[in-house]
């Protein structure tokens, strides 16, 4: 490299720093500027109704589900264990806790039974219901299993609520068990969402699962169940 | 001010943030390939680098004051990976207003790595909002990490909040760093 190329690069940057110098200012104002243009935005948006995808009908720290005195489902029986794993699951072979609410009943009626509990605020339940319907809907439910969905840790303050019109804008058709107290939850040992308890013909329980389950299994597992 | 607003507000900056570190990569690799873009680079940096600090201590403060807000004031409750960022975001608060105040490059060094691990955490922690197959396929019952509290312009979470400052401050310090090591080198040739 020559001395003069040397020096003009010298002379190139010594400007570069002048003019940096000169606009020393501007960094300040930017950051103000962005911060009143994203203030100024955001306010216009909530105004308008645009951009959030907040599925919130309230606001504030969170809490349950208001509940009624004596709107709850009523569970009887000894409650299952907590699941941890289907291998050596504890409650296979014990008698299922009954269940009786104003908007469906879990009983030993003689007839086996798939048992789904789903969260609203749940991912992977949301992923799940829709492919559980279309099952149902392509004939894959045999006639003489019930499917049955207890809807349950309910909170206002979580997304996707209330889970009522989310299961109905899914097309869900199984009777749905609202459980705003968690009793029924509690009283099946439920781990994870969403969770499944298989119940053979007599009450008992046949195997319980966590999880997004493909429909190949699910399948195989209630052409398992005794009748 | 709804918290709807304070979503849209710090979904904003986000957006802000994604663009400015997109034309500083874009900017610094075209730098790489032509004589002009060198200049631009150069002039930017200069501009640039020494407020970085102070710039990167505006981004991490703000970021932890939503933080904060989301959790305490609009109640969503943080799950073990936001945890896991705000270990790496609050101490920037201190480290770069100390960095700042004394104009020290070390801190830049010691922001960045912290940046560096939040980003990857927020990183991670937006796949799995969008795939939450990543993690074991079921739901915590109490406060699981694939917990959409919202999404703001279709695809602006918390952890993409997260993310955008991470990166941003990643971006700030890292021309703190090299524009340094660049003068370094042209006063010793």
């Amino acid at each position: 490299m020559t001395s003069s190329s040397r020096g003009s690069r010298r002379d190139a940057a010594r400007a570069r720093e002048r003019a940096a110098d000169r606009r020393r200012w501007l960094l300040p104002v930017l950051v103000v500027g962005v911060l009143a243009a994203a203030a100024i935005g955001a306010i216009v948006l909530t105004g308008s109704g645009d951009g959030g995808s907040s599925a919130r009908p309230s606001e504030g720290p969170g809490g349950s589900a208001s509940v009624a005195p004596g709107a709850g489902p009523v569970v009887s029986g000894a409650p299952l264990p907590v699941f941890s794993t289907p291998a050596g699951d504890p409650a296979v072979g014990a008698t299922i806790p009954t269940v009786t609410s104003p908007t469906g009943s879990i009983a030993i009626d003689g007839r086996p039974k798939v048992l789904l509990f789903v969260a609203h605020w749940c991912p992977h339940c949301q992923n799940e219901v829709p492919l559980v319907q279309s099952w149902i809907d392509g004939g894959g439910l045999p006639a003489d299993v019930d499917l049955i969905t207890v809807s349950t840790a309910i909170d206002p303050n979580r997304p996707n609520y209330p889970p009522d019109a989310w299961l109905t804008g899914e097309g869900w058709t199984s009777p749905v068990i609202t459980d705003p107290t968690n009793a029924v939850a509690n009283a099946y040992g439920l781990s994870a969402f969403p969770y499944w308890v298989f119940v053979n013909a007599d009450g008992t329980v046949a195997g319980r699962l966590t999880g997004e389950l493909p429909m190949a299994d699910l399948e195989a597992i209630i052409a398992g169940l005794a009748r | 001010m709804s918290t709807t607003t304070v979503e849209l507000f710090y979904g904003i900056l986000a957006l802000i943030a994604f663009l400015a570190v997109g034309l500083l990569i874009v900017l610094r690799l075209a730098a790489l390939a032509s004589e002009g873009a060198a200049g631009a680079w150069a002039s930017v940096a200069m501009m640039i680098a020494p407020n970085a600090l102070t710039m990167a201590w505006v981004v991490a403060l703000f970021a932890t004051a939503g933080s904060l807000y989301f959790s305490e004031v609009a109640g969503f409750e943080p799950c073990t990976l936001c945890w896991y960022q705000r270990i790496a975001m609050y101490p920037l608060v201190v480290i770069l207003a100390i960095a700042a105040s004394r104009r020290e490059r070390s801190g830049a060094i010691y922001g960045a790595a912290l940046a560096a691990v939040g980003a990857v955490i927020a990183a991670y922690h937006v796949a799995l909002e969008w795939f939450p197959a990543l993690d074991s396929g079921a739901c915590d019952p109490d406060n699981p990490c694939t917990l959409l509290w919202f999404r703001v312009f279709g695809f602006i979470s918390l952890p993409t909040l997260a993310l955008a400052a991470f990166l941003l401050i990643l971006a700030l310090l890292a021309i703190r760093i090299t524009h340094h090591a660049d003068q370094t080198e042209r006063r010793t040739t």
